[in-house]
């Protein structure tokens, strides 16, 4: 619970209502606030004072408008579901307003999770607060934002390829991606099935861990989902961190190599992922097939419009891509060699974690872009280069501020073996004390 | 301005063709994994949220009735 000593919760929640409604305008990351924020703020306040109030009361939280909230405007910042309202609550989202976590509005996305900038969404890119003529990235650009500006507290996401961990390090912020099966993905509208997991955004690595332990958990409505154990830091032994011989940024990898060789009693050796340099050709594949799959359900019969008739470009090269697998797959040459291709990483990691304890690399190759800037497909897709490999193995991975270069954030990123998020945040929690 | 559909699925098809190439290089042996834990196992019957069902009408391009109207072979066409 928030220590308020000057404050109230309702007063911290009009604070960023107005916020919100005075500097969104200029950065694009919220498509919808709570009307009645204010209304359930004042009951959650009642219960802080009588003492009967859950784990995340005093907390607001902004959710990736591909997340159901029951009663809100769901449209993943396509025309396509414009007016779609959600007509239940994701399990993530039950459990959050079981814990009285304030959900204070809808966040501006790339148009149904297909983008590494932001600026595919149907209604406008959301701006880096930082520096408001760069990408802020994505897909989960209106979350990352909404953190960084200042509008709640923390932020829900999905990352199917490092869709959190991407705008989290071009916004400095800390952005975490679960093993896969830590949380349920009911309510979550798909864009790669068996790649997505939802994540949070947060300032500081306490909340992340505080809004992580609340959603995690085996969930019957979704049968990918594990129980696991309570996440907490610790202070550890003597740590033994991989650094992979990977290609970004020399000036990223200066700050991630400055950043971790400032701290005490670790040891830092060199590994080879050779296989994770075929990551974006593993991904596409697999995100193409299943996307094409997940969207057959937009027909525009029950809900929405017809997604082919109303989608931008990225979304339709998916569709189309993925229906052009989905026809040759006979062969077992695009999807199913994606699927050896994974099961190839998925292994090396494993190797590499029977050396080493954690993998510390950079977040992103490179810096962010200007918005708008023409970049090809091919170079957009390297966006994600290093946060996919994660995705691929199924493990849980975050990015923490690594610094700036010439004021621009950038991350650092943090791979565990599949879940062993305690020993991912206490390392986390190392690097920012 | 509407999206040129044979130029991105040309696109799109070069984009996997030339990420299948690459894969090519990639050569073992499949797993089958069997699940023996964590299955499914629906104790209580779900219930019914009547909200849902007036929220999901209201979301209905057409309705009659308390029913979604799908227009008989609009997607055929």
């Amino acid at each position: 619970m928030d220590k308020m000593k000057t404050q109230s919760f309702v007063e911290k929640v009009k604070s960023q209502l107005n916020k919100i409604k005075k500097e969104n305008p200029k950065i694009n990351a919220v498509l919808q606030v709570n009307k009645d924020a204010i209304k359930e703020a004042e009951e959650i306040e009642k219960k802080i004072k009588k003492g009967k109030a859950g784990k995340l009361a005093g907390k607001t939280i902004i959710v990736k408008a591909n997340i159901n909230v029951k009663g809100m405007n769901i449209s993943c910042a396509s025309k396509t579901l414009e007016n779609y309202k959600a007509g239940y609550d994701a399990t993530v989202i039950e459990k959050i307003k079981k814990e009285d976590g304030l959900i204070l509005g809808i966040a501006n996305m790339d148009e149904f999770a297909c983008g590494s900038s932001g600026e595919t969404s149907a209604f406008g890119p959301a701006r880096n607060p930082v520096n408001t003529e760069l990408i802020p990235g994505g897909s989960s650009s209106g979350s990352a934002v909404s953190v960084a500006a200042g509008f709640c507290d923390m932020a829900l996401g999905s990352d199917t390829g490092g869709s959190i961990r991407n705008p989290a390090s071009h916004c400095g912020i800390v952005g975490v991606k679960p093993s896969y099966g830590l949380v349920s993905r009911y309510g979550l509208i798909d864009l790669s099935m068996s790649l997505d997991q939802i994540g949070t955004f947060s300032g500081n690595v306490d909340d992340a861990m505080l809004l992580l332990n609340v959603i995690r958990g085996k969930d019957e409505k979704d049968p990918t989902s594990y129980e696991s154990k309570e996440i907490k830091t610790e202070k550890p032994g003597k740590i033994k961190i991989g650094i992979p011989d990977i290609k970004a940024d020399e000036n990223v990898w200066a700050l991630v190599r400055k950043k971790i060789d400032n701290i005490k009693g670790i040891e830092i050796v060199k590994i080879k992922l050779p296989h994770v340099e075929l990551a974006v050709q593993t991904y596409y594949p697999l995100v193409y097939t299943e996307f094409f799959s997940g969207t057959r359900k937009f027909d525009g019969r029950r809900y929405g419009k017809k997604i082919e008739e109303s989608c931008g470009e990225e979304v339709l090269r998916r569709i189309l891509g993925g229906k052009e697998i989905s026809k040759a797959e006979y062969h077992g040459k695009y999807y199913r060699k994606a699927l050896m291709a994974k099961a190839v990483i998925k292994k090396e990691f494993e190797k590499a974690f029977n050396e080493v304890d954690l993998i510390v690399m950079p977040t992103v190759p490179r810096l962010p872009h200007k918005l708008g800037e023409k970049i090809s497909v091919g170079e957009m897709y390297s966006y994600d280069s290093l946060t996919i490999p994660a995705n691929l193995a199924e493990i849980p991975a975050m990015s923490v501020p690594a610094g700036r270069v010439e004021g621009i954030p950038a991350g650092l990123q943090i791979i565990a073996p599949r879940f062993q998020e305690s020993g991912m945040f206490s390392f986390a929690k190392m690097l920012e004390e | 301005m509407a999206l040129d559909q044979e130029q991105i699925k040309e696109q799109a098809k070069k984009i996997i063709d030339s990420f299948a190439s690459e894969l090519e290089k990639i050569n073992v042996e499949e797993e089958n994994v069997e699940r023996e834990e964590d299955r499914r196992q629906e104790k209580e019957p779900v219930s019914c949220d009547v909200e849902f069902r007036k929220i999901m009408l209201e979301n209905a391009p057409q309705e009659k009735n308390d029913c979604i109207v799908a227009e008989k072979g609009k997607w055929t066409k």
